[in-house]
């Protein structure tokens, strides 16, 4: 009884049975990672293969998620998880949900995409694209990594971005309709990329959702609808 | 917090701080201590309250200094692997140990207040007021009705024919029996079902109105649906009884009990809330014990 092996669990199944969900939810983040990545990038190079592929992509996505819940459903049957592991389960459960959500915000932006190679590129509006795509992209970078660490701080830093994401999202929508205003003529082309920022942003939220699972699944602590200070001290304090 | 495990000021033994080295995947040694009962182990409401318990086999002790309390009203669920001293710190409870000759108890040990371990305490009243319930139904070779009525005749509760009915009628249905037996009191209780035997044996301890019922493993011999029908029953009991039940069963524990005390090797490791055990229990060795991690 000396030797406790505390990382594994008697069961050895039951330990591949949740490595398995894991890793099943890496992939399908991997997959939506790169979707998002080439959405936004189909958008720039007016590149309407890429959006295809990014539509495409989405059939792969859902059945990622359905196959990843009905695993958590068979775990919560079959195991009775309790503790971290049952806390496993429920944030992979909701952080599949959200990157499901955010496969369908990608997809939305590469239908943007093929809409504007089909009307003509907008007058304005990538600059803004690039920035809000980089800091979207670097979130959901790491909120991946900081599900596979467990890492709370890699959380709590994604949260923040998503600030940053709303604030550039906000004084792009201000600057694009001033443009709208002085050339109504690029109204439906500027309303466009409007829409595909909006998608960022959503992605943006899922993001955070997902780090908000991450510090549950970590420590055990609901943080939801708080601010970002409340969940860094909420983190800090356990 | 009051006195933790490692106490010598009640002439007990201190307590050597038991180590237990831990390896992951790294082959990395980390050390889990067990320093002091983590957690919520004291009640407002105490019923019983126990304080520096030491309980001895001989020369071989079998619980390290444990200080936990029991609240009215409420039912704490004791869990733990083989030999961890869940049973042995049940049954302290009602002096159910003074049978084995070789067991020796130490510490304080106190039902609303009174020491249950005084020497001049008459231990059958202190066993009327803390009842037990045993693994295996244990009816006697008697009527149904003469099983329940047996507590109450002893302790001389009652004389008269009608109120004596009137208990058994009483404790058969606080226990949920009273409608599957009513019809054959006088056949004997020998003859029943695991589960409704169970149920005659929860009968019959609280016909003698007890305070504080004691359940060592009550269900682990029976079906799921007797189980369920125990499980119902303890819910239902706890508005009028405190219930301290000890359980191998980490799924009952979570169904049945407010709070949930963790044994381990001997010590009390973790005393919580039984939604905050299940979810995020605070020591690393009861998150290894109900994840399934002892191997």
């Amino acid at each position: 009884m000396d030797n406790l092996n505390l990382d594994r669990h008697i069961s050895g199944q039951f330990n591949a049975d949740l490595e398995d969900l894991k890793t099943q939810l890496l992939e399908m983040g991997g997959v939506v990672q790169q979707q998002i990545k080439d959405a936004v990038s189909a958008i720039e190079n007016a590149d309407g293969e890429l959006a295809e592929k990014v539509i495409v992509v989405e059939d792969d996505v859902d059945t990622r998620e359905v196959k990843i819940d009905e695993n958590c459903t068979q775990v919560l049957a079959r195991r009775q998880p309790a503790a971290s592991d049952l806390r496993m389960v429920l944030a992979v459960s909701k952080i599949t949900r959200d990157l499901e959500r955010m496969g369908d915000e990608a997809q939305k932006i590469a239908k943007m995409a093929i809409a504007l190679n089909d009307q003509g590129q907008a007058p304005h509006g990538y600059m803004e694209l690039r920035h809000i795509g980089d800091i979207v992209e670097k979130m959901v970078n790491t909120t991946l990594d900081a599900f596979a660490r467990f890492d709370v701080d890699a959380a709590v830093r994604v949260a923040k971005d998503d600030r940053a994401v709303d604030r550039e999202y906000k004084s792009a929508m201000r600057e694009l309709i001033t443009y709208m205003m002085e050339d109504p003529r690029s109204i439906g082309r500027v309303m466009n990329i409007i829409w595909a920022l909006r998608s960022l942003e959503r992605i943006g939220d899922h993001a955070r959702n997902i780090a908000e699972h991450i510090v549950y699944l970590v420590k055990g602590l609901d943080v939801r609808h708080t601010s970002v200070k409340e969940m860094e001290r909420k983190v800090n304090d356990a | 917090m009051e006195a933790t495990a490692n106490i010598d000021n009640t002439g007990a033994v201190a307590t050597p701080k038991s180590k237990i080295t831990v390896m992951n995947d790294e082959m990395n040694h980390h050390e889990v201590e067990i320093k002091e009962t983590v957690g919520k182990p004291f009640a407002d409401n105490a019923k019983m309250s126990m304080r520096d318990v030491n309980v001895y086999y001989a020369d071989k002790q079998a619980i390290h200094g444990v200080n936990m309390d029991i609240g009215k009203n409420e039912v704490v669920a004791m869990i733990g692997p083989s030999g961890c001293g869940k049973s042995t710190f049940l049954r302290c409870l009602n002096r159910m140990n003074d049978t084995i000759d070789i067991c020796r108890v130490e510490g304080s040990l106190k039902l609303e207040g009174q020491d249950i371990y005084d020497p001049k305490l008459d231990v059958v009243p202190l066993r009327a007021r803390v009842g037990m319930v045993f693994q295996k139904p244990n009816p006697f070779p008697k009527t149904i009705y003469d099983n329940v009525a047996y507590g109450p005749r002893i302790h001389g509760l009652t004389s008269r024919k009608t109120e004596l009915d009137e208990i058994v009628e009483t404790s058969l249905r606080k226990a949920s029996l009273w409608n599957e037996v009513k019809d054959r009191l006088h056949s004997p209780g020998t003859g029943l079902s695991g589960g409704q035997q169970q149920r005659l044996c929860i009968a019959r301890t609280i016909a003698v109105s007890p305070e504080v019922i004691l359940m060592d493993e009550p269900c682990s011999a029976l079906d799921p649906i007797a189980t369920a029908k125990i499980e119902e029953l303890i819910a239902e009991l706890s508005e009028n009884f405190t219930i301290a039940i000890v359980t191998h069963s980490m799924q009952q524990a979570a169904r049945v009990s407010s709070r949930t005390a963790y044994f381990h090797l001997g010590k009390l490791v973790e005393v919580n809330d039984t939604e905050k055990v299940f979810t995020n229990p605070e020591h690393k060795l009861t998150e290894a014990y109900i994840t399934g991690r002892f191997g």
